[in-house]
């Protein structure tokens, strides 16, 4: 395939959320906000392009008996990165994504994409792969946040669109409401992909 | 002895992990299609979530700490924790092959269950003691293993009724979730 | 064997290679947040105690606490964390005290409460009626329809936690200043014995006796006291307590504040002698 397929399949075709649905926790937790949203699909993304490009480079030299905990070390080690860095420039974001930074380490997306793309690939196709895959993430991560805030707050990145007279239907800004919007998207998603036959 | 029953309580209804801290969604969704296998499963994860926070604050205190490597937490836990699953499952291979048998097969899913690594972090975060730290670990998991041989007993039901085509799979699973998050919002406020 | 060794050294490397990467980045990161935090900090105090020209941490009892000075090294406040138990789960609040013993700021930093409901704690203009109040006050506010328990536990919360903030550091804690907190209690070198000790009370003095045997406190029998019946009857659960946990480092009763904390002191005096 081509670099640039490998680029777009992630966004749509392979869309972690809406296609495989992997990565599900720090979907539901951290989504009550869109600009949440964006800031965990970013801090993913950058610690899923890392990973893939260095096991890319390392995959002739990892042996294949210890190929996993070597994957969880480099992950592990992004991750790490990502949290002290969030921690010391954006601190904000970091209080709101909390115990959700360290966590990604746990992502099965990016375990997933060393695993079974980036250890058997040429780095730029697996730099490809794992901006494609972050951003398709990242872009579920914004629509069920911009839902919930929508309707839980009457805002999408805290820009009122609702007007005053909206009530806020608050359920949607707390658990319940995540796993509510999200069971609603994900028919929403098999509905227009049958539509547009993406099968 | 208050305090232990707090921790309890609120661990298995209160703030669930998976119904209101949303750790452990992949196995949730994974597991949950029969009761029996998220039986099997939920009794796996307390045994590990139960182990790792024993080891994961002996680490934190006595080696992290002492040592200022505080920011290796992370890598170390989750080294940790694979290790002490493999560690577990050859264990159990040996020592007891009925036992692999209802259990073993789900050992390998839990490295990756974010439930375990995240009560853990949780433990050091909330402060607790060695052993506040297991207790809620066990209690997490109990909660955990609650919330999904629930589901499992309502997604059995599920197979025999009309579902409408396009929410069929995760999507009604989802929702479904989101229900059983709001009647466990209703243990709010009993402590 | 060759195989294994050049396994063992490939992930020899990685490990090290990661622990260094993550050395330098916390290295780099760690001065940027040390001095983000120290900045919120300022801000913060500047804000409660406009006279503010340093502070610094300080513990009394097991609770430390910034207490700030102005520029004449004068006492002008103290900001501790404060917790209570709410509707759904913890709610922790920062509590800010100025020398007059007048609660100058309050914020909620954790909470989870009912979205739309109980979660009104969180509020400026809720925690604002907190403001003012001071030793003896009522602490009560406003109630809220539908947010009944979250406010209760506000209203109890904030009054515990300022009696046990403000009994540590109204003197600007300077029992936390040396380094050493509470006058120490230790059993240890404590010979088996009956010790008396004397403390002031919320109307007299409170004179008791602790009994040690086996190096532990058996018994504490009040010989004398003044106070009024029902804070009495509520101070004396510390008693117990102590007895219990085998230390004064225990919590003061709320609403008997003065007498259980007078309790606490007595029996350390009995046994520093």
């Amino acid at each position: 395939m081509s670099v640039m397929s490998e680029f777009s399949k992630g966004i749509v075709k392979e869309n972690a959320i809406f296609r495989l649905v992997l990565g599900m926790c720090p979907a539901l937790a951290v989504t009550t906000k869109a600009e949440f949203g964006l800031g965990m699909g970013l801090a993913t993304t950058a610690v899923l392009v890392g990973s893939n490009v260095v096991i890319s480079l390392m995959r002739s030299i990892i042996p294949a008996k210890v190929r996993i905990p070597a994957f969880v070390i480099v992950i592990a080690t992004f991750v790490t990165m990502v949290d002290m860095l969030l921690n010391a420039y954006l601190p904000v974001l970091h209080g709101q994504l909390g115990i959700f930074v360290p966590l990604i380490v746990v992502n099965c997306i990016i375990l997933g994409r060393a695993e079974a793309f980036a250890s058997k690939a040429p780095v730029i196709h697996s730099l490809a792969d794992g901006i494609g895959i972050g951003l398709g993430f990242t872009l579920s991560l914004v629509l069920l946040g911009s839902v919930r805030e929508l309707l839980g707050a009457g805002t999408i990145f805290n820009v009122n669109l609702l007007g005053a007279a909206y009530e806020p239907f608050k359920v949607f800004g707390s658990p319940p409401g995540a796993f509510l919007a999200l069971g609603l998207l994900l028919a929403l998603v098999n509905m227009l992909s049958k539509k547009y036959k993406l099968e | 002895m208050g305090e232990i029953f707090a921790i309890i309580f609120g661990a298995i209804f209160i703030n669930n992990f998976v119904l209101s801290r949303f750790l452990g969604i992949c196995p949730f969704m994974g597991v949950s299609k029969k009761v029996e296998t998220s039986l099997g499963m939920g009794m796996a994860v307390t045994f590990v979530m139960g182990l790792a926070s024993f080891v994961t604050w002996l680490l934190e205190y006595y080696v992290l700490v002492p040592n200022q490597l505080e920011y290796l937490r992370t890598i170390v836990f989750i080294l940790v924790i694979a290790s002490l699953v493999q560690f577990v499952e050859l264990v159990i291979r040996k020592a007891s092959p009925t036992l692999y048998q209802s259990l073993g097969i789900f050992l390998p899913l839990i490295t990756t269950n974010c439930a375990v690594l995240g009560v853990a972090i949780l433990n050091i975060q909330l402060e607790y003691n060695l052993f506040e730290a297991v207790v809620f670990g066990v209690a997490a998991a109990v909660g955990f293993t609650l919330a999904l041989v629930i589901m499992a007993g309502i997604r059995e039901r599920l197979e025999l009724v009309f579902i409408p085509k396009h929410f069929q799979g995760v999507s009604i699973a989802m929702i479904i979730a989101g229900i059983l998050s709001l009647a466990f919002g209703g243990f709010k406020g009993m402590m | 064997m060759k195989e294994m060794m050049r396994t063992g050294i490939i992930l020899m490397l990685i490990c090290a290679v990661a622990a260094a990467a993550l050395a330098y980045t916390n290295q780099v990161t760690s001065a940027i947040i040390a001095t983000r935090l120290h900045q919120e900090k300022v801000a913060q105090l500047a804000e409660l105690f406009p006279t503010l020209t340093n502070f610094e941490e300080r513990t009394v009892d097991g609770r430390s606490a910034t207490v700030a000075f102005d520029a004449e090294n004068k006492f002008v406040g103290v900001l501790a964390e404060g917790q209570t138990e709410g509707y759904g789960g913890p709610i922790s609040f920062n509590l800010g005290i100025n020398a007059a013993g007048e609660i100058v700021g309050l914020t909620v930093v954790a909470q989870t409460e009912t979205p739309g409901l109980g979660d009104i704690i969180k509020e400026t203009w809720f925690t604002e009626q907190f403001l003012g109040k001071k030793s003896g006050d009522a602490f009560t506010v406003d109630a809220v329809s539908g947010a009944t328990v979250s406010v209760r536990a506000m209203e109890r919360g904030v009054e515990k936690e300022y009696n046990e903030i403000w009994r540590r550091f109204s003197d600007g804690g300077a029992a936390g200043a040396e380094g050493t907190s509470a006058p120490a209690f230790s059993l240890e070198g404590v010979t088996d014995g009956t010790y008396a000790g004397t403390a002031p009370g919320f109307i007299g003095d409170i004179t008791l006796e602790v009994t040690v045997a086996g190096g532990k406190i058996t018994a504490i029998n009040v010989t004398e006291q003044q106070e009024t019946a029902d804070r009495w009857a509520d101070a004396q659960k510390v008693i117990e307590e102590i007895i219990a946990k085998q230390t004064v480092q225990v919590d003061t009763v709320s609403g008997a504040t003065v007498s259980s904390d007078a309790i606490i002191k007595a029996v350390q005096n009995a046994l520093a002698q």
